[in-house]
């Protein structure tokens, strides 16, 4: 079997002990750095004041950015100034809350907040979304008013004779009662490390990976595996499985010592970044590309995954899976939920281990074409049949909103005018269609090719997550009806003789035409 | 010799990779951004302002309903049915309020809701207001800063969190990025010569050893010199300043050195490159993971020297013998491992 051979050859490199102790050190280093926290930022402001700041942030020094006098503090104004203005706040705060607790005791916190978070069903408010019926919006009042209100006197009463004893551990609890200083949503923010711990070491058996099956082209041993009597789909599989099992094996262990699911949720995810870097091995022409094209991809997918979390709140944040890992820490989450949020990685993971089985071949490992080329030149074995055509059109969908999920923050940050942004949509839309009719240039590719894109966007959309962009922008803008996806990829069909540059150009501006008029 | 580090740079334009780095670095900038902005948006979501929350306040308190200053409920059925409605944000409930003793005050907010946030951020602000004029009533000492400024300034709270997020984290890990692209890039151009037995040519050249590593080296350190001259244009475009380049340039350059004679160590070593890149990545992310753990650590010394504040000059001068030391290692190592053995 391929799997036994691959663990032969990790064997058979030589000792593995300067690895163990790479790994060891590595671990070691976390364990330290978790330990001390950090403290690069220390000494990061000047000060000037007859009393010292206990703070390790900040420093004696001339051209100070805050100059204390007592209770007046004065600022250049600058953004440093600013900043260090506000951890001189937080600094006083601290200082203040603990001379209160020692001074008064108890009697210098006369506020205490409890938080009770309740679901509310909203009809989302934009454009194109019918209002709600006035009949169905008096029964939802009713409902309302039937479902009790939680007994607030009760609540408080009871937790009242447990926390007034401990004032003092009160002031830091993190739930329950707490002061107005220490009041705050629940935000997925502090867990985002966490949940690193159990993508990173997937990070580095990828690596190991890559890099072994990155040899193997390189050595023409592609060349022999192709003549063993399995099919294409299998020697991919046995190459990868070893890898694979071991990802597996950690992240059980990793879930066994913090006690979560961390598989359900990660591990698909995992096996995602494997295809995809398998695609992009077998595609790049030398070591060089490939590192860098596995470093990019990394990070766009680690950015995919982790960035949403940040945005707790925002209906964008639920397009992750590992929005939903983070959330389970704390509370149960909806399974349908949980898949619907992987569903795009799912059908892009089956989808790039066809074209990397296709890619799989002399004739397009070895070449020197670009990965663009490359590309085109997988997709010829799925675009054969029509059914092959309509499994691209979905898998493009998926690819076009991981890219547009991107844009759009990328917009958000930059404000840049809205038609560069729609601008954007609809060229790499385009670029991923028209590769994939180029791929095999038939009118029933050009036709089937966008029904099954825009069938699988309105797939979606009943299934309302992209209702849940649509707050946003996209449900207003990108949902594209099926005759400008029809009518961009037949331009670009009829047009494709020019040339595929000059037939993609004539399909985005079909399709930004388009984006354009209904934006505006 | 020119043509060595030529051909490098050569290859690295004819793959596009050089744009795929561009891109990468780009990307890292927009990534960092979008971080930056969500920190903003989860500390002070007012200043992002999506809108204003709108709160309703029930129960029998004069003082917290004039801080406040939310929709007044008779009852917390009405308030709570507004709410599901999405009339109001949230809802603060204190059903008696007593000035000499403690207030429990109950807030009702969204799950999982732009406005969770708007509206908790709104509510704490108030709270806080409200818990120092209960203080004062009680002739609880209170602190009141009064801050004056050179100019007119755009204060909000957490402000800091931010401004540390880019030169604590951003920038250091824009070089540390740096540091590992070009190492990459030298344990895949290295092992590479090894596995092609392309050294052996290079070894007929009338060209040292010595010299033939050092373009190597020299190769790397300038897609470095390329990348930083990329990001740092970025950050300007950004409006974020470094405010002692040719310092901060010189612990850089020390720190892409340091990581570009590790890199070409490994690979003399390994020779191949599955082993020379894990090797490699596994000992970088552990010198990432510990160099924010103090402050003379070379992120640390980054942030200093980038943000204006204080520094001591042998903390620079030991992140430059530091690389001087493990490039003359590397070249030394260097010259007899590549002449010495079975290629």
């Amino acid at each position: 079997m391929l799997s036994s051979f691959e663990l032969k050859k990790l064997r058979r490199k030589g000792s593995a002990k300067p690895i163990y102790f790479a790994i060891i050190f590595a671990m070691i280093s976390f364990y330290a750095s978790f330990h001390l926290g950090i403290q690069s930022s220390h000494a990061i402001y000047t000060y000037k004041s007859s009393e010292k700041v206990e703070s390790p942030l900040f420093v004696e020094g001339e051209n100070p950015d805050i100059e204390i006098v007592g209770y007046d503090v004065y600022i250049t104004g600058e953004e440093k100034s600013i900043a260090a203005l506000d951890d001189y706040v937080n600094y006083l705060d601290e200082k203040y809350t603990k001379m209160l607790e020692e001074k008064y005791g108890v009697r210098a916190f006369p506020v205490f907040v409890y938080p009770i978070y309740i679901e509310r069903e909203l009809t989302l408010t934009f454009e194109r979304k019918a209002p709600v019926p006035e009949k169905e919006r008096e029964e939802r009042i009713e409902r309302v008013i039937e479902t009790p209100p939680p007994k607030i006197e009760e609540i408080s009463k009871e937790e009242e004779k447990k926390i007034l004893p401990e004032i003092g551990v009160i002031t830091k609890k993190e739930s329950g009662f707490v002061t107005p200083e220490n009041f705050k949503p629940p935000s997925l923010i502090d867990k985002i490390v966490a949940g690193f711990i159990f993508v990173i070491p997937a990070y580095f058996v990828m690596q190991a990976y890559t890099s072994s099956l990155l040899e193997d082209i390189r050595n023409r041993r592609i060349e022999i595996l192709l003549t063993l009597p399995k099919s294409k789909h299998r020697i991919l599989i046995e190459i990868l499985l070893p890898y694979l099992i071991f990802s597996l094996f950690i992240l059980l262990l990793l879930s066994a010592i913090f006690r979560v699911n961390a598989v359900l949720f990660v591990f698909p995810v995992i096996v995602f970044m494997f295809v995809l870097q398998t695609f992009l091995s077998l595609s790049s022409r030398s070591y060089r590309e490939a590192t860098f094209l596995l470093l990019t991809s990394n990070l766009f997918v680690t950015s995919y995954l982790f960035l949403p979390a940040i945005f707790t709140g925002l209906p964008l944040s639920e397009i992750s899976p590992i929005t939903y890992f983070l959330k389970s820490f704390e509370e149960s989450v909806s399974l349908v939920d949980t898949l619907f949020s992987m569903l795009p990685i799912l059908i892009l993971t089956a989808f790039l281990f066809i074209l990397s089985s296709n890619a799989l071949s002399p004739e397009i490992t070895y070449s020197y074409s670009s990965i663009g080329e490359k590309f085109i030149n997988s997709l010829k074995g799925l675009t054969r049949n029509p059914i092959g055509v309509a499994f691209a059109g979905i898998s493009l969908v998926s690819a076009a909103l991981i890219i547009e999920f991107f844009l759009l923050f990328i917009a958000t940050t930059f404000l840049y005018p809205i038609l560069f942004l729609l601008a954007f949509f609809a060229l790499f839309e385009e670029i991923l269609k028209c590769s994939a009719i180029e791929s095999n240039p038939k009118l029933t590719t050009a036709i089937i090719l966008p029904i099954s894109f825009f069938s699988f966007e309105k797939f979606l959309l009943l299934w309302s997550v992209l209702s849940k962009y649509g707050e946003l922008l996209l449900g207003s803008f990108l949902l594209l009806p099926l005759f400008a996806h029809l009518l961009s990829s037949l331009s670009f069909y009829f047009t494709r003789k020019l040339g595929f540059k000059v037939a993609l150009f004539v399909a985005f501006a079909f399709h930004f035409a388009y984006n354009a008029v209904v934006a505006l | 010799m020119k043509e060595l580090i030529m051909k490098d740079l050569r290859l690295l334009v004819r793959e596009k990779t050089i744009v795929s780095l561009i891109f990468f670095l780009i990307f890292t900038a927009s990534f960092a951004s979008l971080v930056t902005y969500g920190l903003i948006f989860l500390s002070s979501p007012q200043y992002v302002q999506f809108s204003k929350a709108k709160i309703g306040v029930v129960g029998d308190c004069p003082i917290l309903k004039s801080v406040i200053k939310g929709i007044n409920y008779a009852n917390l059925e009405d308030a709570l049915r507004d709410f599901k409605l999405g009339n109001i944000d949230a809802i603060v409930y204190l059903p008696k309020e007593n000035v000499s003793s403690h207030n429990f005050v109950t807030v009702y907010l969204p799950k999982d809701e732009i406005a969770t946030f708007i509206a908790a951020s709104y509510i704490k602000e108030k709270l806080e207001l409200y818990e120092l004029k209960l203080r004062e009533m009680n002739g609880i000492e209170v602190v009141k800063l009064r801050v004056f400024s050179e100019k007119k300034v755009d204060y909000y709270k957490n402000y800091s969190v931010a401004f540390k997020f880019i030169y604590v984290a951003l920038i250091p890990l824009l070089v540390i990025t740096t540091a590992i692209v070009a190492s990459g890039l030298l344990i895949d151009s290295t092992t590479e010569e090894f596995e092609s037995r392309s050294f052996e040519i290079l070894m007929v050249a009338p060209m040292s050893k010595r010299k033939i590593l050092l373009y190597k080296i020299f190769s790397a350190f300038l897609v470095s010199t390329i990348l930083s001259a990329v990001w740092l244009l970025l950050l300007h475009l950004n409006g974020i300043e470094i405010a002692n380049i040719p310092l901060f340039s010189l612990v850089a350059f020390s720190v892409y050195l340091i990581f570009i004679s590790f890199a070409l160590l490994t690979s003399l070593i390994f020779k191949d490159r599955e082993r020379s890149q894990l090797f490699f990545s596994l000992i970088a992310a552990g010198v990432i993971a510990i160099s924010f753990a103090s402050k003379h650590s070379f992120a640390g010394v980054i942030t200093r020297i980038s943000v204006g504040s204080v520094f001591e000059i042998w903390e620079i001068v030991m992140y430059l013998a530091l690389a001087l030391v493990l490039l003359t290692i590397a070249l030394k190592f260097g010259e007899r491992r590549v002449g010495n053995d079975n290629l």
